[in-house]
C-alpha cells in the first residue's frame, strides 16, 4: 500500500516535471517589444536620390511580406528611415540617433562614404550595421559590426574580361572609359587592365571622363585613335548612352562594348534603343535571377511605370531576411537590459554564416565579406539583357 | 548628453569654424578656398600623428597649424595678386591635387583612408571644440573691430582706392589667407577626432559648396550670421519629419533662394547686428535703470 502510494506520488511528479519543462528554461526567451524597431539609413535625398528611394521600396515591400507572414518571431518589423544624404557627417549622426534610440541593429548606411563616415560609431559602440554594399575595402576596418554582400571589384575583375574574350575572340586592345569621381571605378579599370594584359589583350589606357561635356566625341576619337578595338565603360548611365552613340557611329561593333553595372539602367536602355544590341554589361534589368527577385522587380515595376529595380536593391532585401533570421536564431528579446549582449549576438551570427539564401544568390558571409556570389556576363539583345556566361569565384 | 546631441554639436562648430575661415578673406572679395585643403592636411596629419606617433591631441594641433601654414605661406603670395575668380579656380586646383596626391599614397591610407582613430571622452572634446571656437571667434571678431577690419572694408569697396589709401592689399591678403588656413587646419583635427576616421572623398566638392552655402545664407558681412547658418543648414536634413526627409534638398534650397532674395547680404548683416546691440544696450540700460 504504501509502496503503491509513492509509485503514485513519484508518477505524478514525474509528469508535474514534464508538463512544467518549457517553463523550466529549456524554452526559447520571449520577445519584449511589441515590434522591430530597425534605423535604416539610406540616402534619400541628393543627386542618387533615385537610388535610395529605390532602396526604400524594396526594403518597405519586404518588411511588408514579412510582416504578412507573422512577422519576426510573432512581432512586425517597422523600419525608421533615416537620411543619410551620402554626407559622411550627417550619416554619423544618422547612426548616433539610431544608437541613442536604443536599436538592436541599423539597415545601412549604403555607400563607402557614408559607411567610412558612421561605421566607426558604430564599431566604437558595438552596433551592428547591415551596410550591404558599402564596405568593399572597410570591412576587415569596422569587423566584426558590418557586411559586405556585393560581388568584389576584385572577383569582378578577375572573370569579366576572360568570360568577355571567350565569346569575342577577335579582342585585341581594350580602352576604358572611366568617370573618374569615383575611385572604386578607378581601381576596377585597374583590375580590368592587368586581366587583360594577362591574357595577352593590349591596353589602350584609360580615357578620364567628366561629368556634363557638351560632345564625348573628342574622347571617342581618342581611344579609337589607339587602335583599340574593344572598349570597357566604367562611367554613368547618360555618359555611357552618350559614348556608345558616339563609337557605334563610328563603326565600333556593340559587341566590343561592355558597360560596368553602375552604368546600366533604364535610362541607358532607352537613350541607346536601336544601337545597343549586343552590347555586354555584368547587370541586366530583367535577367530572373530567382523567382523572389522576379517577383520583387515586377512588383516594382507595376507601381513605377514599367522602371526596373535598381541592381543593387537586392542586397538590402538580403539584410531584412538576414535581420529575421538573426533574430529569431538568437532568440534576441529586444530587452533594454540585454541591449549590448544581443547587438553582440547579432554580429556573431551574421558575421559569418553558410548558404544564406539571398533574394538573387546563395552564398557564404566568411568574417563579413560575402563569398560565392557569382558573377555574370550580360548580352543586350532585344533591349534585354541574356546571360551568356556565369563564373563563381 | 545625448550621441545625437554630440555630434550635432561637434559638426556645427567644426562647419561655423570653416565658414568664418572662407568669411574672412571674402570680405576682401576673395572666396579663398585654402582652409579646406589645409582642413584635409590637418585631418591626415591628426590621424598619422595620433596612429603612428601616438602624439597627444595638443601637439598634434600644433602640428596641423605649422602644417597649414607651410603649405598655405608660399602659394599665398601668387594668389595675394589674384582676382575673385582666379583665387577660387586656383585654389580649388590644389584642393584636388592635394587629395589626388593623399588617394595615391599608401602610407596615408590611399584612396580607403586611415581608420581607428584614438577616441578621446567626448565631454572632453566638445568642450575643446567650442573652445576653439571662443577663441578663433574672439580672433575674429577683434580682426573685425580694428584697423585690419577697416582695411578689409576699404579693399572690398574698392581695391584700387584701398592701395591709394596706403592699405598693402598683398599684405593683407596673405595675413588673411594664413589665417584662413590655420583655422582650416585646426577644424581638420577636430573633425578627424570627431568622426574616428578620414578618407580623401570627404574634402571634395559638396564639402566646399556647403561652406560657401553657410556663409552666403548666414551673412558675408559679418561673423554673426554663420553661427546661426551652420547650426540650421545642417540640421535641415536631421530635424525634418520623416515624411519630408527626401525632400531636405528643396528645403535647404527654399532657405537659400528666400535669403538671397529677402536679403542678398544674409540673413544677419551689418545692419541687423548693430540694431540687435542696440537693443541689447537699450535692455541692459533699462534693467539697470529699474533696479536703481
Amino acid at each position: 500500500m504504501r509502496g503503491r502510494m509513492y509509485k503514485t506520488i513519484y508518477c505524478a511528479l514525474g509528469v508535474l516535471i514534464i508538463l512544467t519543462l518549457p517553463i523550466n528554461g529549456l524554452a526559447q526567451p520571449k520577445p519584449v517589444v511589441k515590434e522591430w524597431r530597425i534605423p535604416t539609413l539610406i540616402f534619400l535625398s541628393g543627386p542618387f536620390a533615385g537610388h535610395g528611394v529605390a532602396i526604400k521600396w524594396v526594403i518597405e515591400e519586404v518588411a511588408a511580406e514579412i510582416n504578412a507572414s507573422g512577422g519576426i518571431a510573432g512581432k512586425p518589423i517597422v523600419n525608421d528611415f533615416m537620411d543619410s544624404a551620402m554626407d559622411p557627417t550627417k550619416a554619423a549622426a544618422c547612426m548616433s540617433r539610431a544608437i541613442d534610440g536604443g536599436a538592436l541593429c541599423v539597415i545601412g548606411p549604403p555607400t563607402e562614404l557614408e559607411c567610412k563616415g558612421s561605421l566607426p560609431l558604430a564599431k566604437q559602440e558595438g552596433i551592428f550595421a547591415f551596410s550591404a554594399m558599402g564596405t568593399e575595402t572597410t570591412t576587415p576596418e569596422f569587423a566584426p559590426w558590418t557586411i559586405y554582400v556585393g560581388r568584389g571589384t576584385a572577383d569582378r575583375v578577375k572573370a569579366t574580361i576572360p568570360m568577355w574574350v571567350g565569346v569575342e575572340p577577335d579582342i585585341k586592345m581594350v580602352a576604358g572609359f572611366v568617370f573618374t569621381v569615383f575611385d572604386a571605378w578607378i581601381r576596377e579599370w585597374q583590375g580590368h587592365e592587368k586581366t587583360a594584359a594577362g591574357l595577352g589583350i593590349k591596353s589602350g589606357g584609360k580615357i578620364d571622363v567628366s561629368p556634363g561635356m557638351v560632345d564625348y566625341g573628342p574622347l571617342v576619337v581618342k581611344a579609337l585613335n589607339t587602335g583599340a578595338n574593344a572598349f570597357i565603360l566604367i562611367t554613368t548611365e547618360e555618359i555611357n548612352a552618350k559614348l556608345v552613340k558616339e563609337l557605334v557611329n563610328r563603326g565600333s561593333a556593340p559587341s566590343h562594348i561592355w558597360i560596368q553595372s553602375g552604368g546600366m539602367g533604364t535610362s541607358f536602355m532607352s537613350q541607346t534603343k536601336g544601337i545597343n544590341e549586343g552590347i555586354y554589361s555584368n547587370e541586366s534589368l530583367t535577367y530572373e535571377y530567382t523567382s523572389r527577385w522576379a517577383k520583387l522587380n515586377s512588383s516594382y515595376a507595376k507601381s513605377h511605370g514599367g522602371l526596373p529595380l535598381v541592381g543593387t536593391a537586392y542586397a538590402f532585401a538580403d539584410m531584412m531576411y538576414m535581420i529575421k533570421a538573426a533574430i529569431e536564431h538568437e532568440a534576441i528579446t529586444g530587452d533594454p537590459a540585454k541591449l549590448k549582449e544581443e547587438r553582440k549576438r547579432i554580429s556573431d551570427y551574421a558575421f559569418n554564416q553558410k548558404g544564406f539564401k539571398g533574394v538573387k544568390f546563395t552564398y557564404d558571409v566568411v568574417n563579413g565579406v560575402a563569398r560565392g556570389v557569382p558573377v555574370p556576363l550580360f548580352q543586350i539583345r532585344e533591349n534585354k539583357g541574356a546571360l551568356v556566361s556565369e563564373r563563381v569565384p | 548628453m545625448t550621441l545625437f546631441q554630440f555630434y550635432f554639436a561637434e559638426f556645427s562648430a567644426i562647419y561655423i569654424l570653416l565658414a568664418w575661415a572662407v568669411y574672412l578673406t571674402f570680405r576682401i572679395n576673395q572666396l579663398y578656398l585654402g582652409p579646406l585643403y589645409s582642413m584635409c592636411l590637418g585631418a591626415y596629419f591628426g590621424a598619422y600623428a595620433a596612429l603612428n606617433w601616438g602624439w597627444p591631441f595638443w601637439l598634434i594641433f600644433i602640428g596641423a597649424v605649422g602644417l597649414s601654414l607651410l603649405f598655405s605661406l608660399i602659394p599665398s603670395f601668387r594668389f595675394a595678386r589674384l582676382g575673385a575668380f582666379a583665387i577660387v579656380i586656383a585654389t580649388m586646383a590644389l584642393l584636388f591635387m592635394v587629395q589626388t596626391v593623399i588617394r595615391n599614397w599608401e602610407a596615408l591610407g590611399g584612396a580607403r583612408g586611415l581608420f581607428n582613430i584614438p577616441h578621446i571622452p567626448r565631454q572632453i572634446w566638445l568642450g575643446v571644440t567650442y573652445g576653439f571656437v571662443l577663441i578663433i571667434g574672439f580672433c575674429v571678431y577683434r580682426l573685425d573691430h580694428s584697423h585690419i577690419g577697416r582695411a578689409m572694408d576699404a579693399v572690398h569697396f574698392d581695391r584700387d582706392v584701398a592701395a591709394t589709401l596706403g592699405i598693402d592689399v598683398s599684405r593683407l591678403s596673405i595675413q588673411l589667407q594664413l589665417f584662413s588656413s590655420v583655422i582650416g587646419g585646426i577644424a581638420g583635427v577636430l573633425y578627424v577626432f570627431t568622426l574616428g576616421s578620414v578618407f580623401p572623398d570627404a574634402f571634395g566638392f559638396f564639402l566646399l559648396m556647403y561652406v560657401i552655402t553657410i556663409v552666403v545664407f548666414g551673412g558675408m558681412y559679418t561673423m554673426w550670421g554663420i553661427i546661426i547658418a551652420s547650426p540650421v543648414l545642417w540640421g535641415v536634413g536631421q530635424f525634418l519629419p520623416a515624411g519630408l526627409v527626401g525632400f531636405s534638398v528643396i528645403v535647404f534650397n527654399v532657405l537659400l533662394i528666400g535669403v538671397l532674395l529677402i536679403r542678398p547680404s544674409g540673413m544677419i548683416n551689418r545692419k541687423s547686428v548693430r540694431a540687435i546691440t542696440n537693443g541689447c544696450k537699450d535692455l541692459l540700460q533699462r534693467f539697470t535703470d529699474f533696479h536703481k
